[in-house]
């Protein structure tokens, strides 16, 4: 089933609760991961994290191209297509 | 004196046709390589990169992600006497462009004229082409997988020769590629597996999810192994850090005897010890802790959270190496549990002393012994060997002492001399039992005392709000002394109040005075591709003023831009290449990248 933008931002939100116990702010397709105050090894976990809740696996070389929210909730909605 | 090169040795695991590698995918499917198999395959791919035009002695620089293709090809370039450069994959998130900038002087460095990658990650790698000095091509692995002729004739190498080139962890700005050679990494094969492990094939089995572009994963768990023929599973190293039960959950479904990781995973696995599917340790008997500084306390809450499933205390083997010693200098005894002491602070900051003491201090984790047949010693800096107790700089001898830096006879005189490796660590031996203590490039020295980095920073980390493992010490000339500094990735809490929480608990615990806190979301400290702390960017950061600004003033379309970039530039390159070597349309190279 396509998840639309804001179901994908709320799962990640769920994630990085979970993996960090912390509880972002505002969200959107133009934030910045790298603002998110989250280390490359928390990113995996909340990748991790992702993965088990959509069920799905995101490709190891598509990782290094995710920059923004943006950016994954349109990788998450190709691999879900 | 160990004989032979590794190639001799991969040819004896030729006729070892009931045991091997195991290699499991993301989903964790297994692919199966009997010895017998795995050194066929090597020998395959090795007459393809030689059909390629290599020749002995030629770098091949390795960026494979995957543990299957990666060994193998690593293994095929060994067997026909190319020498390859393992560098690590682009996998974290958003980093392409450092990314680049660290590949393209990795690969000048070594003087490699060929990068062999995957077709899937070739994409993003294309732009190296046009600006790295020396690289004339990128094939990729998928180009060694058919039939091979048989037409060229079989190299011989000489103990001496180079095996690979291993590249630092820390290597960035100024990369240094270590020379291992076959005479070097059979000696530390021999230490690690028969004196180090006891290893019996008939018996162990290694689970290891470590990056192999790193030693440990690679002479640990692939190169050594094979000299024995010990049977490993190798998990992806991706699934351990997206799932870190992973690592635990497989040890007990292969019944996995030895497996070996840095502190920090041992940290990760135990955050995740409740996730956990049904798990029994009976069967590990070596956890090897090293490749960063052992924290007892990260170790002791390890143990507590697998006890109950079967984990024996004395399995946790502590350990001490680097990639210039080709891998290990010292592992600790197998039967005992890991040991630890505590010496008196104001001894060790005044006289360079370590005087154990019962209760405080600072508490140091003991890396055991070096192997039979090395030596290890502590130096002062007028080059003067130390007794037992004294702190100084570690240095160590033997079969195993890599031949230096590639091409860099300045570095490899400054780390090689009067016969002994210096390591740059600092320490000390209590009855041979050694002990690390430090960098002495770290070292901070305050109103003429000498003061540990580390012990600064787990002071710090108990501050309610810190992020544990990601604090940096360092002193910086002040305004008439010098200042510490202490940068913290901070995790929740007010700046101000944990700023001055910082300075009021080391005050209290260390009696010291700190200049200045500077608190970084997480993240936002330098780390290496292995994530060790890089105490020194960390300082010139600093006093550069760029810490904790990097990356974070890009919007969306800047940081797409970035990718766009590379993507661009690969297609140029491409094209400059010629039409043939293109691996995906360029629209279905787009859709990978959006």
């Amino acid at each position: 089933m396509a998840k639309s933008d804001k179901e994908i931002i709320e799962l990640f939100r769920a994630a990085v609760l979970e993996v960090d116990n912390k509880k972002l702010g505002e969200l959107s397709g133009t934030t910045q991961l790298s603002t998110l105050g989250l280390d490359s090894v928390q990113t995996m976990e909340v990748i991790g994290a992702m993965e088990e809740k959509l069920n799905i696996q995101f490709p190891d070389e598509d990782l290094a191209t995710i920059k923004s929210i943006g950016d994954l909730t349109r990788l998450v909605q190709r691999l879900a297509a | 004196m160990i004989e032979g090169t590794f190639l001799d040795a991969l040819i004896r695991a030729q006729e070892v046709t009931d045991r091997g590698f195991v290699f499991l995918s993301n989903d964790l499917v297994e692919t199966n390589y009997p010895f017998s198999k795995l050194v066929a395959e090597a020998h395959k791919r090795g007459r393809h990169l030689q059909k390629m035009g290599l020749k002995k002695g030629d770098r091949l620089a390795m960026i494979i992600p995957e543990s299957e293709e990666f060994v193998l090809t690593f293994l095929g370039a060994v067997s026909v006497g190319v020498v390859p450069v393992p560098m690590y994959p682009p996998l974290a998130l958003g980093k392409l462009d450092g990314f680049m900038d660290t590949a393209s002087r990795i690969i000048s460095t070594a003087r490699a004229r060929m990068l062999i990658s995957t077709k899937k990650v070739s994409p993003l790698l294309w732009s190296l082409l046009g600006t790295t000095k020396g690289l004339e091509d990128i094939v990729t692995v998928e180009r060694l997988h058919g039939p091979a002729a048989w037409d060229q004739e079989p190299v011989t190498l000489a103990p001496s020769d180079p095996c690979f080139l291993q590249f630092t962890s820390g290597s960035t700005s100024d990369p240094k590629g270590v020379v291992v050679t076959h005479a070097s990494l059979m000696a530390n094969a021999h230490a690690i597996m028969t004196d180090g492990l006891k290893s019996n094939n008939a018996v162990d089995r290694g689970v290891s999810w470590l990056p192999l572009y790193h030693d440990m994963g690679l002479i640990g768990f692939v190169l050594s192994p094979i000299t024995v023929t010990v049977p490993v599973v190798f998990i992806q190293t991706l699934s351990f850090v997206k799932r870190p039960a992973v690592w635990m959950e497989m040890v007990s479904k292969y019944r996995g005897t030895i497996t070996f990781a840095p502190n920090f995973a041992f940290g990760l696995a135990t955050k995740y010890a409740a996730k956990h599917k049904e798990v029994d340790l009976t069967s590990l008997r070596v956890l090897g802790c090293g490749a960063e500084p052992i924290n007892p306390g990260t170790m002791r809450k390890f143990v507590e959270a697998f006890a109950p499933k079967g984990l024996k205390e004395q399995s946790i083997m502590p350990c001490y190496g680097m990639a210039e010693a080709t891998l290990a200098m010292s592992f600790d005894g197998l039967d005992a549990p890991f040991r630890t002491v505590r010496i008196d602070r104001d001894a060790y900051e005044n006289e360079n002393a370590a005087k154990r003491v019962d209760a405080d201090g600072i508490e140091l984790v003991s890396c055991g012994r070096v192997f039979p047949g090395h030596e290890l010693g502590v130096m002062d800096t007028d080059g003067k060997l130390l007794a037992d107790g004294h702190v100084g700089e570690i240095v160590f001898s033997g079969q195993s002492v890599a031949s230096g830096y590639f091409d860099n006879p300045t570095a490899s005189a400054a780390a090689l001399k009067h016969g002994w490796l210096h390591t740059g660590d600092l320490g000390f031996l209590i009855e041979g039992e050694l002990f690390i203590s430090g960098r002495m490039k770290d070292l901070i020295i305050l109103n003429g005392r000498n003061y540990h980095p580390q012990a600064i920073e787990w002071e710090v980390e108990k501050v309610d709000g810190i992020r544990k493992g990601n604090v940096v010490a360092f002193s910086m000339r002040g305004d008439d002394t010098e200042k510490l500094v202490v940068v913290a990735e901070q995790r929740k809490g007010s700046p101000d109040t944990l700023s001055q929480a910082v300075k009021d608990h080391v005050r209290t615990t260390l009696g010291l005075s700190v200049g200045e806190v500077m608190l970084v979301p997480p993240g936002g400290l330098p780390k290496t591709s292995s994530g060790k702390l890089q105490r020194r960017k960390t300082a010139s950061s600093y006093a550069s003023g760029e810490l904790g600004k990097e990356d974070r003033t890009l919007g969306s379309n800047a940081a797409r831009t970035t990718v766009a970039r590379h993507i661009t530039r690969s297609v140029v390159a491409r094209v400059r290449h010629g039409v043939k070597k293109a691996l995906l349309a360029p629209a279905a190279l787009f859709r990978t990248v959006f």
